[in-house]
C-alpha cells in the first residue's frame, strides 16, 4: 500500500543542513498496524508528516498504492490526503468553535458530499463513538479522553484507508488511553491502516509491526528482523 | 534612568520585532493627528480666529438690499441719517475701495487697494494701530485731508519696515499723503486677498450729496446687547421714512444687516462646519483603530505578561514597559502627522486662498498640534496600558494554561475590536457618502444649461484706476471709447485665432459688476404695479455672437445703433416673461425714473430677447435688461459705467489658454489707465464659482480616504491579527484536507461580514448625516442610492484588498508548521 524509497528530509541550518530523517526504505501493506518509536528529535513526527502528506520538501520516492506521491504536485497531494488519510492528533486539534458534530463534520464540509448525506455520515459516527448525547457540545466542554474520541471520529469519517496518529494518547490518563488504543484495534481490524507514533511500549503492543528510529535513520522493524543498523545508522 | 533606557530599548525591539503592527499603529496615528491638525489649523484661521478688533461680533456690514436681498452700495446721506437716528448703533461708518498706484521710496509705482473711509472708521471699530495714530474722527473730512494709515503689508514690502515711516509723505496716485499711522499684520478691514492696502479719508465732494447716489459701502458697531434682527428692523423703518420723504427718488426700503465675520467667510461657513464634523469622524476613527491595535498587541503578549509576573516583575513595572512602547508609537505618530498636516495644508493652499479671503491667517497652529499629538499619545496610552494592567493581574498560571492552548484575545476582547473595526467602516461610509454627493454636486453643476457657450472663451476683468467716478464725464473728458475701448477691441481681434470680441459689464457666471435700476415699462401701468429693479448690463455689439449666446426674437445690436440714433436694448427670457407680456418687441422701457435724470435710457425701445444666463450656476437667471455702450453719449447719466469694472470677452478657435498671455499683455499695456484684475478662461471662472463647493469635495474626500485608509489598516489589523491567532486552526484545517483557496475563502468572509456590518450601520447613519451637507448639494437628492452604492463598493474593494493580504497568508501556511508550533 504504501512503499518509501531513500526518503531524506533535511533542515536548513545556519550554512549548513540539519537532517532529520535519512533513508528510509519502509513497505507497509493494507490492514497493518505500524508503530513507530524513537527518542524525541528521532524523526518520528516527521516521518508521519511525509506520510500523511503534510510536508512536501523531502527527497526520494513514495508510493500511494499506485500513486507515484514524489511525482505528484502539491494539489494532487492535497487531494489524495483528503481522500485516503485520517490524522489524529496529540493535542486533538479541535477546533474550539465547532461543536463536536461540527467537529467530526469538518473533513466531509472539504469534500463534495450532500449535506443530508453529510449528516447521515456524521450520526452514524456518533452513533458508533457513543457520543449522541454529546454532539452539540463544545470541545472545552469534553474531558481529554473524549476530546480524542472525537478527534479519531474525525479521523475516520471519511473512511481513509490508512489512519495516522500522533501520540494519540500522549495527553491522556492510562484508562482513557487504553480505551483509545482499543478504539484503534478495532479499526485496524475492521481494515483501516494505522501507523501510530508513540513512546508507549504499551501502545506498541497493539500494533502488528514496530519500527524503531533514532537520529533520523531507521534502526530497526519487526517485520525485517534481519535490518540491524550500526550507531552512526549505517547498516 | 538605566531603567527607563532599557524600558525604551526594549520598546524599541518589540516593535522592530512587530513591524506590521508598528507601521499601521504610526500611519494611524499620523493620518489622524495630521488630518485633523490640518483641519482645524484651517477652521481655526478661518472661523475661531475673531476680527482684530474689540466685541468682534458686534461689527456689521449694512445697507440698503438690491431685489435678491444682498446688501448694496448706498448713499452718503443715508448712511448719515442712519449714523445720526439708530440707537441700536453705538457708530456707523462707510467705506469706497479704489485702486492707485502706491510709490515706494525707489519711486517704483506698486498696485494697492486705497480704502477711502469716514473719519470715524478706525475709532468705531476700536482698532488700535501699530504705530502713529488712525483718523481724528471730530476733526471731520477736512481736518484728516492728506493723511493716510498703511497696511502691515504695505509698511513691510514696500517701506521696508521703515520705523521712521511717520511722517513721512507717500505719493498715492497724484497726490501726496502724510503717513500718520501703520496698522497690525492681522487688521484686515474692510477685506483684502494680499495685503497691499492704505486707507484714506473719503474726500467730499458736492454730487455725494445726491440720495441716489449709492456707492459707499456701510460699516457699523452694534451696542451691547442688540441683535442684528432689532439693527435691521429700526434701519429699515429708518430708511422707510426717508423714502417717504424723497418719493420721487423711488428708494428702496429694505435696509440689510449682516455680522461682518459672517460676510467674510462667507458662503464657506456651513462647509468649514460640515468639515468640523468630518474632522471628529476622522479623529473617532483614528481612535477607535489605534483602540483595537492596541488590543490586539496586548491580546497577542498576554502569555509574555504571564511569564513576566510569574517571573517576579511587579505590576507597575510592566504596566511602565507597555507605556513605554506606547509612548515611542505616539512620539512617532506625532512627527508623521505634522509632516501630513504640512502636505495637507500646502496641497489646500491653492483652493482656500482662492475661496476665503482670510487664508493669509492660515499656518499651522502650534497649540492645535499639541493637544492633538497629547491626544493621540493619551489614546494610545490608555488603550496600551488598561490591558496591560489587566494582563498583569491576572493569575500568570491561568494565562500561561491558556496561552498553552494557543488562546489569544477572549472572546469578549475579540467582539470588542470586532465592533471597533465595523465602527470604523460605518464612519468611513458616512465620509464617502457626503464626499460622493459632493462630487456629484460637481459633476450636475457642470451640466446645468448657462445659456451661453462656455467653451473657447477667455474673460479678462479690470478696473478703470481710481475707481468708480459717480459723475457723469464733463464737456471736456475724453471719450473712453475712442481712448481705450475701441482701440483695445480692434488690438485683441487682430491676435490670430481669435474669432470675435466684445466688452460686457458683466458677462455671464463672472459676477463682476451688479447694476441693479428701477424701470417703468412706458403705458403699461399694470406691469409698473409691481415697480422692481431690474439687473442692467452694458455690451458692445458683437457680444452675444462671441458668448454664443441665442437670440430668441428680434434682433441684436448692430453697427447701426450708435449716439443719435433710436435707444434700444434687448432683455432676457425672464424679464421677457415677467414684464412684457405679448408682443414683447413693441415695447418701450424706462431705465432711468429719476425725474432729474438726463439720460437717453428714459425711452428705449426692446428690439431682442435673448436665453437667460444666469449669474449663479444652478439658480434661475434674474430678470436682465442690455443695453449698447456705444449708444450711450458722453454726458449721459449712464456714461460712468465705463468707468465701471469692465470685462472683455473673446472667442478663440483655439484653446483659450493659447491666447491668454497675448490678451494680458495687450491689457498691461494700456495700465495707465486700468488696472487688470484678471484674464482666465471661462471653464477656469467656473472652476472658480464652484469655489466653496470644490472646496467641501476636496476637503471631505481627503477626510473620507484618510478614513479609509484608517479604517481599512484596522482590518488589515485585525485579520492579520486573527490569522496569526487562528495559525493552529488553520493547520488543523489544511491537515485535514481544506484547500488554501478554503482558507482563502475564509478569512474574507470574515472580513467581508464585517464589512457588511460596517455597510449597514454607515449607510443608516449617511441617512441622518448627510442632511448636514444638504445645502450644498445641487441635482442629487440628499438619499441618493447610485451615490451610496458607489462608495459603498469602493469601501468594500478596498476593504477586500485590506483582507486580501492576510487571507493570503493564512491560505499559505504550512500545516506542519502550524501544528508542529503547538
Amino acid at each position: 500500500m504504501i512503499q518509501l524509497k531513500n526518503i531524506d528530509r533535511s533542515y536548513k541550518l545556519g550554512a549548513g543542513q540539519l537532517w532529520v530523517l535519512r533513508r528510509i526504505h519502509m513497505d507497509i501493506q493494507p490492514g497493518e498496524f505500524v508503530t513507530i518509536m524513537g527518542p524525541s528529535g528521532s524523526g518520528k513526527s516527521s516521518l508521519l508528516n511525509i506520510l500523511g502528506l503534510l510536508d512536501d520538501d523531502w527527497h526520494g520516492e513514495y508510493w500511494f498504492g499506485e500513486q507515484p506521491v514524489h511525482k505528484l504536485n502539491r494539489k494532487q497531494r492535497a487531494d489524495l490526503s483528503r481522500r485516503s488519510i485520517g490524522m489524529v492528533f496529540q493535542s486533538y486539534h479541535l477546533l474550539d468553535d465547532l461543536t463536536v458534530a461540527e467537529n467530526i463534520d469538518l473533513p466531509l464540509s472539504y469534500k463534495n458530499i450532500p449535506t443530508a448525506e453529510r449528516q447521515g455520515m456524521v450520526a452514524d459516527v456518533l452513533d458508533r463513538f457513543r457520543m449522541v448525547a454529546k454532539k452539540d457540545l463544545f470541545p472545552s466542554q469534553l474531558s481529554g479522553g473524549q476530546q480524542q474520541l472525537v478527534g479519531i471520529a474525525r479521523a475516520v469519517i471519511h473512511k481513509p484507508a490508512l489512519l495516522l496518529a500522533d501520540e494519540p494518547t500522549g495527553n491522556l490518563h492510562s484508562v482513557q488511553a487504553k480505551e483509545i488504543m482499543e478504539l484503534f484495534r478495532e479499526l485496524n481490524q475492521e481494515g483501516t491502516t494505522i501507523v501510530q507514533v508513540t513512546h508507549s511500549d504499551l501502545n506498541a503492543t497493539y500494533g502488528t509491526r514496530t519500527v524503531q528510529l533514532s537520529d533520523g535513520w531507521m534502526l530497526s522493524d519487526s517485520k525485517h528482523p534481519e535490518l540491524q543498523q550500526t550507531g552512526d545508522g549505517r547498516a | 534612568m538605566t531603567t527607563l533606557l532599557n524600558d525604551l530599548r526594549y520598546a524599541w525591539r518589540q516593535l522592530l520585532k512587530a513591524p506590521g503592527f508598528a507601521i499601521t499603529a504610526v500611519l494611524t496615528l499620523a493620518l489622524g493627528i495630521g488630518i485633523s491638525a490640518a483641519m482645524f489649523t484651517v477652521l481655526d484661521g478661518v472661523l475661531l480666529r475673531p476680527l482684530p478688533v474689540p466685541h468682534p461680533s458686534r461689527v456689521v456690514r449694512l445697507g440698503e438690499t438690491n431685489a435678491s436681498g444682498q446688501i448694496t452700495a448706498s448713499s452718503l446721506p443715508d448712511l448719515r441719517d442712519w449714523r445720526d437716528h439708530a440707537k441700536s448703533f453705538q457708530d456707523i461708518g462707510w467705506y469706497i475701495e479704489k485702486f492707485f498706484d502706491l510709490r515706494n521710496p525707489d519711486g517704483t509705482p506698486q498696485f494697492s487697494v486705497n480704502e477711502q473711509t469716514s473719519p470715524n472708521f478706525f475709532s468705531m471699530l476700536q482698532a488700535q494701530p501699530l504705530m502713529g495714530r488712525t483718523f481724528l474722527p471730530q476733526a471731520g473730512v477736512a481736518g484728516n485731508q492728506g493723511t493716510v494709515v498703511l497696511s502691515h503689508f504695505v509698511w513691510q514690502h514696500y517701506f521696508h519696515a521703515d520705523k521712521n515711516i511717520l511722517g513721512k509723505q507717500v505719493q498715492l496716485g497724484k497726490d501726496s499723503y502724510n503717513v500718520i499711522g501703520v496698522m497690525p499684520w492681522q487688521f484686515y478691514i474692510p477685506i483684502n486677498d494680499d495685503g497691499a492696502v492704505v486707507w484714506t479719508v473719503l474726500p467730499h465732494t458736492p454730487d455725494m450729496e445726491q440720495r441716489n447716489n449709492g456707492f459707499l459701502h456701510g460699516i457699523g458697531r452694534l451696542r451691547s446687547g442688540v441683535s442684528i434682527t432689532a439693527a435691521r428692523t429700526e434701519l429699515s423703518g429708518i430708511q422707510g421714512n426717508i423714502a417717504r420723504q424723497f418719493p420721487d427718488l423711488h428708494l428702496t426700503k429694505n435696509v440689510g444687516v449682516q455680522s461682518y465675520l459672517d460676510w467674510l467667510v462667507g458662503s464657506v461657513r456651513p462647509a468649514l462646519l460640515a468639515l468640523q464634523g468630518a474632522v471628529l469622524l476622522v479623529w473617532l476613527i483614528a481612535c477607535a483603530n489605534i483602540a483595537g491595535l492596541m488590543l490586539t498587541r496586548m491580546a497577542a503578549r498576554r502569555r509574555e505578561i504571564a511569564v513576566r509576573a510569574a517571573l517576579g516583575a511587579a505590576r507597575g513595572r510592566i504596566v511602565r514597559q507597555f507605556l513605554t512602547e506606547s509612548m515611542l508609537l505616539g512620539v512617532a505618530g506625532g512627527a508623521g502627522g505634522l509632516g501630513i498636516a504640512y502636505t495637507c495644508l500646502a496641497v489646500l493652499r491653492h483652493s482656500i486662498i482662492a475661496h476665503l479671503n482670510r487664508s493669509g491667517d492660515i499656518a499651522l497652529n502650534w497649540q492645535v498640534i499639541l493637544l492633538l499629538i497629547v491626544l493621540s499619545i493619551v489614546s494610545a496610552v490608555i488603550f496600551g496600558t488598561i490591558p496591560a494592567f489587566q494582563a498583569a493581574s491576572a493569575d500568570p498560571q491561568e494565562a500561561l494554561h491558556e496561552g498553552s492552548r494557543g488562546a489569544g484575545a477572549g472572546v469578549e476582547q475579540l467582539r470588542l475590536r470586532n465592533a471597533l473595526i465595523v465602527g470604523e467602516l460605518a464612519l468611513s461610509l458616512v465620509l464617502l457618502v457626503s464626499a460622493g454627493l459632493l462630487l456629484r454636486t460637481l459633476y450636475a453643476l457642470r451640466q446645468v444649461p448657462v445659456g451661453f457657450n462656455p467653451q473657447h472663451l477667455v474673460v479678462a476683468q479690470f478696473f478703470s484706476r481710481g475707481g468708480f467716478t459717480p459723475t457723469a464725464a464733463d464737456a471736456t473728458s475724453t471719450d473712453l471709447r475712442t481712448v481705450f475701448y475701441d482701440p483695445l477691441l480692434a488690438r485683441v481681434r487682430q491676435i490670430p485665432g481669435v474669432e470675435s470680441a466684445a466688452f460686457v459689464t458683466s458677462a455671464p457666471l463672472t459676477n463682476n459688476v451688479h447694476m441693479n435700476d428701477e424701470f417703468s415699462v412706458i403705458g403699461d401701468p399694470e406691469a409698473n404695479a409691481s415697480h422692481s429693479s431690474v439687473e442692467l448690463h452694458a455690451v458692445t455689439p458683437g457680444a452675444y455672437r462671441t458668448l454664443e449666446v441665442r437670440l430668441l426674437q428680434g434682433r441684436r445690436f448692430n453697427d447701426g445703433d450708435r449716439i443719435g440714433t433710436t435707444p434700444v436694448v434687448i432683455v432676457n427670457q425672464a424679464f421677457a416673461r415677467q414684464y412684457l407680456g405679448a408682443q414683447p418687441l413693441q415695447k418701450r422701457l424706462d431705465l432711468d425714473t429719476d425725474a432729474t435724470a438726463h439720460s437717453i435710457l428714459q425711452n428705449v425701445s426692446v428690439v431682442g430677447i435673448v436665453e437667460d444666463t444666469p449669474d449663479v450656476l444652478g439658480q434661475p437667471a434674474l430678470p436682465e435688461v442690455d443695453i449698447d455702450l456705444n449708444q450711450i453719449p458722453l454726458k449721459d447719466d449712464f456714461y460712468p459705467i465705463f468707468s465701471l469694472a469692465m470685462e472683455l470677452v473673446v472667442r478663440t478657435g483655439q484653446p483659450p489658454e493659447v491666447i491668454l498671455p497675448t490678451i494680458s499683455r495687450i491689457l498691461s499695456e494700456r495700465n495707465a489707465e486700468f488696472v487688470v484684475n484678471s484674464v482666465q478662461t471661462m471653464p477656469q471662472q467656473i472652476d472658480g464659482l464652484l469655489g466653496s463647493q470644490t472646496l467641501a469635495a476636496r476637503l471631505l474626500w481627503i477626510f473620507a480616504i484618510a478614513a479609509v485608509l484608517i479604517a481599512a489598516a484596522g482590518l488589515y489589523g485585525l485579520l492579520s491579527y486573527s490569522v496569526g491567532q487562528r495559525t493552529r486552526e488553520i493547520g488543523v484545517r489544511l491537515a485535514l484536507g481544506a484547500q488554501r483557496e478554503d482558507v482563502l475563502r475564509m478569512i474574507l468572509r470574515q472580513a467581508s461580514r464585517l464589512l457588511i456590518a460596517g455597510l449597514v450601520i454607515g449607510v443608516f447613519a449617511a441617512y441622518f448625516t448627510t442632511r448636514l451637507v444638504r445645502s450644498f448639494l445641487y441635482g442629487v437628492a440628499e438619499h441618493d442610492w447610485l451615490t451610496i452604492v458607489a462608495v459603498s463598493i469602493l469601501l468594500v474593494a478596498v476593504g477586500l484588498v485590506a483582507s486580501y493580504v492576510p487571507a493570503r497568508r493564512a491560505a499559505k501556511i504550512e500545516p506542519v508548521e502550524a501544528l508542529r508550533a503547538e
